[in-house]
């Protein structure tokens, strides 16, 4: 292992806001089948947030790549306080004060906190060190208000502790520019505020300059100074943030005016699907995760569940698809009782599940083919007796990838080589596909742009329509509230309060998320 | 100036093949200096090699002898690899296919040859079957590592024939060396006319093409492969990744047991110590060269494994005529397995040399 070096360039020392730090010129990547970067020009400037926005697929995740040296540009140069830098290797990237904190956590979940911010620098090992490390980072969690208990192991963590662990593990290379690609993502809103009101701090205070990726709008408003937009690999537009608004961007985004309009069917609630009679279970830690829970969903009804991440909502999913067993208590769907089924039993009763993580959800190794039909492989047309009918799986592929706008070059590209959001559209088009008669969905527009969420959100609206019982997990209390038809809120495994959405008060249903009972 | 290692974007199976053959390529340029210190000319030596292992009649024979428990043997570590597993455990599954083949062929010594040796042939299989089966069973069950596992296994089973050849069924005869009696005539594998190479070859073929075939065109082998890729979401499919990793190990330790039967009933008659072993082509651990030779495809293994039956024969000979020392072949064995495997890491990875300031 070679030794990490400390910065070399430190750019705060007589820099004052608004002066250049990085740019990119003429950025270009080609991959196979797609034109990734299209000769962008990008610049950051000291004390600002500068947000990158645009569709799935855009470009965006590699252009951030580039900088943190993890892909090599096939064009263009990138330019540091003016003077010019090739960054090969991330290693490279750190030296020049950049950190990278990914899309996806690049965490080994067996390690703590601590030994995971030190992993391949040179510290620690003896314990006397350790000691220092530890200090060290709680200097650092103080000074930014990052709390991380630094012996915890990363498996115990939360989504938004595991990505303050990732900005600290930055912030502990003494980075500078902080690249962040879609970090609210998976936060709660009161973590995403927290997150924006950090970020903001540190470009003005330290100067620290954030490039900043995210899908939410209004998030791109409240935090960023400038907002550059992406198109199929080019940059259509730059912006100052105080000149626009959500829906100009939305529709600079997509190429079109984006209606942010929902058609609801009007359409009664049937019998009901699902019914959970005091259901109780474990989390991965062992600690009870659901203390209780009985609710109902009917036939073409959307039963929103709101709450605060880890308060028991990913393991009731997780139970009712059957990846999880029970302690006590009943699910019955359709009248039976499907509480001892497998997985792959309720799959072929027609339960559909949209996992939290997309990587749950998909082989990377498969072509994009494959992975659609991985909750229906085994039923006709693709399942012969023995074999796989791989000109079904084809045409399958063929109808679902326009039909779902999945960006992709071919149907054989591989899972991994798909950006985010296009790998969680490639799971909505396999379940919602499958015409399910329950369809548990937790987060399901997650890491998509505002055209394919509003997509997505319209398709789960019309399966109401096939008569399809819906579970919508989502953080995201406007989300929750303009899809579902009724709303249960969790609180450290409790249904605290459960209303129809029409009568549904946000300040009530945020006070039902806090625990508190009204 | 320094070297560092950065990501490729284009891995396809054309630079696979290229990194194979250029991995080979640099092994042979390795080896020839060990010849040239050896006293030999590396290019009369390797003529020496290929004219021993294809050039006549009975080296083509001996090469095919070989090829058959590396066939075998690379299949036993492909299929499991391919449900991301390790089986390291080969040499110990063909002991068992050898014992258990062998316990037929004496039980049964009446039986007709029809009889007996399809029957051998089962026995074999599941005797390695089991062997491997156990060791799946440990990881699926209490996620004992398989590497270990398997690998204690081959012990036991080596100690096995040892103990088998040594008393319960030591030939008779004063013998020095301890060895069982002679399996029945009718328990002989028959084989091709003119050579020594056993019929136990089209199994191997057979089997190569069916797996081929099974890994890519079943549904088991979709499932085999979701499991090998991201068990999370084979278990999010519903995929047992319990009856994934039985039925890979088991059918791993299968084949290997049947590289036991052939050594048994087509080339040695009898179990003796070391055979199965013998110190030029340690068939089982070899299994995973030639897996990573044939880039984990089971119909290159075909060719993969006759190459490298060549080579070991062609060692053989150059020994001989060279007057090399015995460990001659382990070392271009090695030299091989070592420049594969770095050509797989170059697969993935470039290198660069960095110049000046970053
Ligand atoms: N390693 C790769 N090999 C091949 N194609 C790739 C690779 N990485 C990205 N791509 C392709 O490049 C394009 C841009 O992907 P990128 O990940 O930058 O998108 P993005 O803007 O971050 O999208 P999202 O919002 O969904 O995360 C996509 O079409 C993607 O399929
Ligand atoms: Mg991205």
């Amino acid at each position: 292992m070679r030794e990490e070096k400390t910065i070399d360039i430190d750019f705060r020392q007589g820099c004052k806001p608004g002066d250049m730090v990085l740019e990119l010129r003429n950025i270009t990547k080609r991959f196979p089948g797609v034109l990734a970067n299209d000769h962008i020009n990008f610049d950051v400037k000291a004390g600002e947030v500068h947000a990158l926005l645009g569709e799935n697929g855009a470009g965006k995740t590699t252009l951030m790549n580039i900088i943190y040296g993890l892909y090599q540009p096939d064009e263009g140069e990138i330019y540091l306080r003016g003077k010019k830098v090739v960054i090969r290797s991330p290693l490279d990237a750190i030296a020049l004060g950049i950190g990278m904190v990914h899309q996806r956590f690049k965490l080994v979940p067996s390690l703590t906190v601590a030994e995971n911010i030190i992993l391949g620098l040179r510290e620690g090992g003896i314990i006397g060190r350790m000691k220092r490390v530890v200090e060290r980072i709680e200097k650092l969690s103080e000074k930014y208000s990052l709390q991380v208990d630094p012996s915890a192991r990363i498996w115990q963590l939360s989504a938004g502790e595991k990505q303050r662990v990732e900005i600290l593990k930055m912030l502990y290379r003494n980075a500078q520019i902080l690249v962040l690609d879609e970090p609210t993502s998976i936060l709660t809103p009161a973590e995403a505020e927290q997150l924006s009101l950090l970020l903001r701090r540190m470009a003005t205070q330290e100067m620290a300059v954030v490039p900043f990726i995210t899908h939410k709008l209004p998030e791109v408003i409240a935090t960023s100074n400038r907002v550059t937009v992406l198109r199929r690999g080019r940059v259509v537009e730059e912006i100052r943030t105080d000149q626009t608004n959500p829906r100009d961007l939305a529709r600079k985004m997509v190429g079109k005016s984006v209606l942010f309009q929902l058609k609801k069917p009007e359409i009664a609630p049937g019998d009901p699907v699902l019914e959970i009679k005091n259901l109780r279970a474990l989390n991965d830690k062992g600690i009870m995760a659901l203390k209780g829970i009985s609710l109902t969903i009917r036939e073409s009804e959307i039963l929103g569940i709101a709450g605060v991440a880890g308060n028991g909502q990913s393991e009731l999913a997780e139970v009712i698809a059957g990846l999880r067993g029970v302690l006590s208590g009943e699910i019955i769907f359709s009248g039976e009782d499907i509480t001892g089924l497998s997985t792959r039993r309720r799959i072929e009763k027609g339960i559909g599940h949209i996992p939290e993580e997309y990587m749950i959800g998909v082989v990377p190794d498969f072509s994009v083919a494959d992975n659609l039909v991985l909750d229906k492989y085994f039923e006709k047309p693709f399942s012969r007796r023995w074999g796989l009918d791989h000109k079904a799986v084809e045409r399958f592929a063929e109808e679902m990838i326009p039909r779902y706008n999945i960006r992709t070059p071919s149907k054989e590209t591989p899972a991994i080589h798909l950006s985010g959001g296009n790998l969680q559209k490639l799971i909505l088009a396999r379940e919602i596909s499958h015409h399910p008669r329950l369809l548990i969905t937790n987060l399901p527009t997650h890491g998509l742009d505002v055209g394919a969420a509003e997509f997505i959100q319209n398709q789960l609206l019309a399966l109401k329509l096939e008569k399809c019982a819906i579970l919508l997990i989502s953080e995201d209390l406007d989300e929750i509230m303009s899809v579902s038809d009724r709303i249960a809120v969790f609180y450290e495994g409790r249904i605290t309060g459960m209303v129809p959405a029409a009568e549904a008060v946000k300040d009530n249903l945020g006070a039902w998320m806090a625990g508190v009972k009204l | 100036m320094k070297f560092f290692l950065q990501k490729r974007t284009d891995i396809s199976a054309a630079n696979n093949i290229r990194s194979v053959l250029i991995s080979v390529a640099l092994a042979l340029v390795a080896f020839s200096f060990v010849l040239l210190a050896s006293g030999a000319d590396p290019i009369s030596a390797y003529k020496d090699i290929v004219m021993a292992a294809f050039g006549s009649v009975r080296g083509l024979s001996n090469t095919g002898i070989k090829m058959i428990p590396f066939l075998l043997c690379g299949l036993a570590f492909l299929v499991p690899r391919k449900a991301g597993l390790w089986n390291i455990g080969g040499v110990g599954q063909l002991h068992m296919g050898a014992v258990m083949s062998a316990w037929v062929a004496y039980s049964f010594p009446d039986l007709p040859a029809p009889l007996l040796i399809p029957l051998m042939i089962i026995a074999a299989f599941i005797g390695g079957g089991l062997l491997g089966g156990i060791c799946g069973f440990l990881k699926a069950k209490w996620s004992a590592n398989e590497v270990v596992t398997t690998m204690m296994f081959n012990y036991v089973a080596i100690l096995l024939v040892n103990h088998l050849s040594a008393y319960p069924w030591r030939r008779g005869g004063g013998i020095a060396y301890p060895m069982t009696s002679e399996i029945v005539p009718a328990a002989w594998m028959p084989v091709i006319a003119g050579t020594r190479i056993h019929y136990t070859v089209v199994i191997g073929i057979v089997a190569a093409i069916i797996i081929f075939y099974w890994l890519r065109k079943t549904k088991t082998g979709y499932e085999i492969r979701t499991v090998g890729s991201n068990p999370q979401a084979a278990k999010y499919s519903g995929i047992s990744s319990m009856k994934i990793i039985l039925l890979t190990m088991f059918i791993g330790g299968g084949l290997a047991g049947l590289a036991g039967f052939g050594e048994v009933s087509g080339l040695q008659h009898s179990l003796r110590v070391n055979d199965f072993t013998p110190p030029d082509a340690r068939y089982g651990f070899s299994g995973l060269i030639v897996a990573y030779l044939a880039g984990m495809n089971s119909l290159v293994l075909i060719i993969s494994s006759f190459l490298f039956g060549g080579i070991i024969t062609g060692g053989n000979t150059l020994q001989i005529i060279a007057d090399l020392s015995s460990g001659i072949t382990g070392l271009f064995q090695g030299l091989i397995l070592i420049f594969v495997i770095g050509g797989q890491v170059l697969l993935r990875y470039k290198i660069k040399l960095k110049t000046g300031e970053p």
